[in-house]
């Protein structure tokens, strides 16, 4: 019976992560721990839908991130609504169990004001007098990146629902970590929820939600936590985080107007070239 | 700035004069811009197509259910509520619709004017915009009409029996064009009236309610379909239609 023990490893063998990390410490370089590059981000899907009835919206997922948002209106509301302005409503709601507590709760009150700020300055809300809009967005998964995939999807869905918007937010969370034997800084894009509790506990670490106007090219929202923020670190982070929001904008305006043009193409073309 | 057919919403373009009349303007918005001029912002998503009514202008098709309203559109609309002059319309868009009494319609006085129930069906033509309370006010008076408005005999007024049901707007658009081929289609087979509107809306009136229902199918399928495949469609249902009964 001693023949069929299945073999332990050894007493000093380390784990893939943990030789990714000495490996790290080693070379000066930097490698992430699933395969990705330091500016690659997840695979995105995007779905848009709208129905007569209901109103718009947009399943938007990054990786194991998942969330869905619903435009209703603009509506009539002569009960919030004042006489020269619109007003939006914003109702974000999550399927994961929180296991934090109350600080997490607060937090979240928070972020939600941010949100709702952030987006009623970017709708036309004067364009829309006695109305209300009401967005509601339901966070399916979260794995790691959540906020700036919540703005995304918002901007998304309002897109659909043909609201008078400024423009287009784009929107992408950076991690900033510090080596600490050269105490050289690495910045990486979109980090998924393993990525980030491995390297909070092994790196000091930023993690900066941005979001851009893509045609005007301002900030339109800002968000961040950490523990090393100067002028200095702040201003390569924001650079960083201002090119990355650029070439995600560019790839899904890309991916959206393929999209109106392979599905209206098919109705009208079809006709004129057979009539 | 960018020159294209496929047009995001918000998104910022570059149109010449020559070219913004060829267009419908109600879909852009102008900006003002220090640096440039001409700088327009699409308040809506789709494809610059030319529409195949009178005046031929390049329109944003799209396949939305939202309306965005213009003068000298032909809409149906369905009264909300009652007021002292007018009544309040729903037209299908966030803008507040309105018809008077008396002005709107033909040979309307004091004493003799239409006297409408919640929920009645209207066809109308947007005479004013007021863009800045988001207003509209339409009419049901059209310059060729000679008959009061009591005789029902006009070409815009109250739509009276029938069904109405909603479209997205391109396809009412193209039930609105020229080379409307479903409606010759089903004009061979049943005797049937129809109200197309801008917003979407269409009212269907035939002798049967199982024919109202057989057009309401055929328009609901027909669109984006090629001349054959509406032939197809259209005899599949009336066929069906023939079997059952």
């Amino acid at each position: 019976m001693l023949k069929y023990r299945a073999p332990l490893p050894h007493f000093n063998c380390k784990s893939k992560f943990d030789k990714i990390y000495e490996e790290n410490l080693n070379n000066g370089s930097f490698k992430r721990i699933n395969n990705r590059k330091n500016n690659e981000i997840r695979d995105m899907f995007i779905k848009l839908g709208e129905d007569e009835n209901f109103g718009s919206s947009c399943f938007y997922s990054l990786g194991n991130t998942k969330i869905l948002t619903t435009v209703y209106g603009p509506n009539p509301d002569s009960k919030y609504a004042t006489y020269s302005k619109g007003k939006v409503f914003l109702d974000v709601k999550s399927l994961n169990i929180n296991t934090i507590g109350a600080s997490d709760r607060q937090r979240d009150d928070d972020i939600k004001s941010l949100l709702i700020e952030c987006i009623s300055n970017i709708i036309l809300l004067e364009k829309y007098p006695q109305c209300s809009i009401k967005i509601k967005c339901l966070i399916i998964q979260d794995d790691g990146g959540c906020l700036s995939a919540t703005l995304t999807c918002i901007s998304l869905a309002l897109i659909k629902a043909q609201i008078q918007m400024k423009d287009i937010i784009i929107s992408i969370n950076i991690n900033s970590i510090i080596c600490p034997v050269t105490k050289k800084m690495y910045h990486l894009v979109d980090l998924d929820g393993m990525e980030e509790k491995y390297y909070q506990s092994k790196y000091e670490m930023n993690s900066i939600t941005l979001g851009i106007c893509l045609n005007l090219k301002t900030v339109c929202f800002y968000h961040g936590t950490g523990s090393f923020f100067n002028s200095k670190t702040l201003a390569e982070i924001t650079s960083y985080g201002e090119c990355a929001c650029k070439s995600l904008g560019s790839e899904i305006k890309k991916v959206l107007k393929q999209y109106t043009k392979k599905r209206i193409d098919s109705i009208y073309q079809k006709v004129n070239v057979l009539e | 700035m960018e020159e294209d057919d496929v047009i995001i919403s918000g998104t910022h373009m570059t149109i010449e004069k020559d070219k913004l009349e060829k267009m419908n303007e109600n879909n852009f918005e102008k900006i003002y811009d220090n640096e440039y001029e001409n700088i327009y912002r699409s308040k809506c998503s789709g494809i610059l197509l030319k529409t195949p009514y009178y005046p031929y202008k390049y329109d944003i098709m799209n396949t939305s259910y939202k309306y965005i309203p213009k003068v000298g559109d032909l809409v149906i609309g369905i009264v909300k509520s009652k007021k002292l002059d007018y009544y309040q319309m729903d037209i299908n868009c966030n803008c507040e619709c309105i018809i008077h009494k008396i002005d709107s319609f033909k040979y309307a006085t004091k004493s003799s004017f239409p006297n409408l129930l919640n929920g009645t069906l209207l066809y109308m033509v947007v005479e004013k915009m007021n863009l800045e309370n988001n207003s509209v006010v339409t009419s049901c008076i059209n310059s060729s009409d000679v008959k009061s408005w009591i005789n029902y005999e006009n070409y815009l007024g109250e739509l009276v029996d029938g069904f109405v049901f909603s479209v997205n707007i391109a396809s009412a658009k193209s039930l609105i064009g020229d080379r409307c081929y479903i409606l010759d289609l089903i004009g061979q087979d049943i005797k049937y009236e129809i109200a197309v509107g801008h917003n979407g809306r269409i009212w269907i009136k035939a002798n049967d309610p199982l024919e109202i229902n057989l057009i309401h199918s055929a328009l609901k399928h027909s669109f984006g379909k090629t001349r054959a495949q509406m032939n197809v469609l259209w005899k599949s249902i009336y066929n069906l239609n023939k079997k059952t009964t």
